[in-house]
């Protein structure tokens, strides 16, 4: 299917939206479409919290108090973890999904262009992930009895950060899903070396920052552990943080704007 | 609008659905609401407006489809396959509305089928492609009046075989049919041969028991164009065709 709209483009004035109105569609969607598979909703919350009482029962067993003094920084690691696990899975699934749908090729043809509106999905799974980690993260600190410094801002900015290099490499993976249509054994593995990233050793071995997630993961159990601010941070860091954010998203979204490309240029769009 | 019932969320209710496409579209939702109010009236599915697209039929699916491409105010629409395996009814309402809306909303239709009824009944012009090749482009009425005369066919009892080869001979008799006494065929004719061909039925004491006039449709424009077109180019390029209209 395809449209144009009337007047070469132009809108008419009276029920001319915007990316206002884009925004609020796109997020209502995704949450909508979400709550409609309610078992695979409510299974993601409650594996989500499952695996973090596993992880903090079992630790208590075998660990005692070892497990108690670092417990934040579990948390918090766990907390970046299903963050990251949800925005990749979210948005490579949402570019499959939607291509087997059929309802890929209809963004193709809007006045914002195809880029804009699935950022702005993109965007809505970032913010459909942060509403439910947040409920798992609410879960992991009644559990434990921990409390934590929650400064949204620096919280929203670094996970945002981090959770935007993670999203470059799910719609990397979801344009080549549609292109190459299974590529699970990658995609699986990928998810498993989420963990190594969070838990990488920044201190240790600097280049480590540069890679998804790590710089992140390092400033966000900084920010939550030991309460330190956004704008207390060194610049470098937030460069490094900034940095790897916009260049993992940019790559990850040159990559899937070119396999969806190729993809419709094949004909394979739609096909799984 | 894609072929098949795609291209909706099957998990969104059908007024979710138009709302949604309208505001990627760039428009308001809310201030399109009687808009798709009247759309959904119009397909006759403003009673599911508020169910989910995957409890409704197939043929209530391809209207849902066709209601979300034109939830937004366009001017252009392609619907690939609009009636794909609808029943009768569901896509006659298609058919009428697609006519009304073309009308009413000042909407350019281009609609891509192998149902020759559905062009036939719907669109002005038709372009056949054949080999990725545009062969034909003009109007319905032209190509069914540049086609081929009009022709009967003829159904009768009494009809010696000799008198069938003596018909043969003077006009261009086909599709001879003989059924114990009963023989139907068919002529290509104007009004004058048919008369006078009447005349000569009358004459031998033929018992007529029917006459139908044959009109040449958009199937037998394709077939005769598409098959024009694999004589000239089978000869340079063996493969397969694909027409569309």
């Amino acid at each position: 299917m395809t449209t144009a709209d009337r007047d070469g483009g132009k809108l008419t004035q009276s029920s001319a939206g915007g990316y206002y109105h884009l925004m609020r569609a796109v997020v209502y969607r995704d949450l909508l479409v979400w709550l409609r598979y309610p078992v695979n909703a409510a299974l993601g919350l409650v594996v989500g919290v499952f695996f973090f009482a596993l992880m903090f029962y079992g630790g208590q067993m075998i660990a005692g108090q070892a497990l108690t003094d670092t417990i934040e920084g579990l948390i918090v690691g766990y907390f970046l973890w299903t963050l990251s696990q949800g925005a990749y899975m979210g948005a490579m699934s949402a570019v499959q999904s939607e291509a087997s749908w059929g309802t890929l090729e209809r963004h193709y043809i809007t006045p914002f262009g195809f880029g804009p509106v699935m950022a702005a999905k993109a965007i809505a799974v970032v913010f459909r992930t942060f509403l439910t980690s947040s409920v798992v993260l609410a879960v992991m600190m009644l559990m434990t009895g921990t409390g934590l410094d929650l400064n949204v801002l620096t919280i929203v900015v670094i996970a945002g950060c981090g959770i935007a290099s993670v999203l470059g490499i799910g719609l990397a993976m979801g344009g080549l899903g549609v292109l190459y249509k299974r590529i699970g054994n990658v995609t699986t593995l990928l998810q498993f070396a989420f963990i190594g990233l969070i838990s990488a050793p920044v201190f240790e071995i600097p280049w480590a920052a540069s890679l998804p997630l790590a710089q992140s993961s390092t400033m966000l159990q900084r920010a939550m552990t030991d309460n330190v601010r956004l704008w207390e941070f060194e610049p470098v860091a937030l460069v490094i943080l900034l940095g790897t954010a916009v260049v993992y998203l940019a790559v990850g979204y040159l990559g899937f704007i070119l396999t969806t490309r190729r993809a419709r240029s094949l004909g394979v769009l739609g096909d799984y | 609008m894609l072929e098949g019932a795609r291209n909706d969320y099957w998990r969104l209710t059908v007024r979710e659905n138009l709302r949604y496409f309208a505001a990627i579209r760039g428009h308001d939702p809310d201030s399109l609401a009687d808009r798709h109010a009247e759309l959904l009236a119009a397909l006759e599915i403003e009673s599911k407006a508020d169910t989910q697209v995957r409890d409704l039929s197939r043929g209530m699916k391809q209207k849902v489809s066709l209601a979300s491409v034109l939830a937004s105010d366009v001017s252009v629409a392609f619907l690939d396959e609009p009636t794909l395996g609808l029943d009768i009814e569901s896509s006659m309402t298609i058919r009428r509305e697609l006519l009304r809306l073309a009308a009413e909303h000042e909407l350019t239709l281009l609609v891509s089928s192998h149902d020759m009824d559905v062009i036939e009944a719907v669109c002005d012009r038709v372009i056949i492609m054949n080999e990725g090749r545009v062969i034909v482009d003009d109007t319905v009425p032209n190509l069914l009046d540049g086609f081929e005369t009009t022709g009967y066919r003829i159904s009768a009892r009494n009809i010696e075989d000799s008198l069938i080869d003596a018909l043969r001979s003077a006009f261009d008799v086909t599709d001879v049919d003989r059924r114990g006494d009963r023989i139907t065929f068919e002529i290509a004719a104007d009004s004058a041969r048919f008369y006078r061909l009447m005349n000569r039925l009358q004459a031998n004491g033929v018992q007529l028991d029917g006459v139908e006039t044959v009109q040449p449709n958009l199937d037998d424009v394709f077939l005769e164009v598409t098959s024009n077109g694999d004589r000239e180019s089978a000869q340079t390029h063996p493969v397969d065709r694909e027409s569309n209209i």
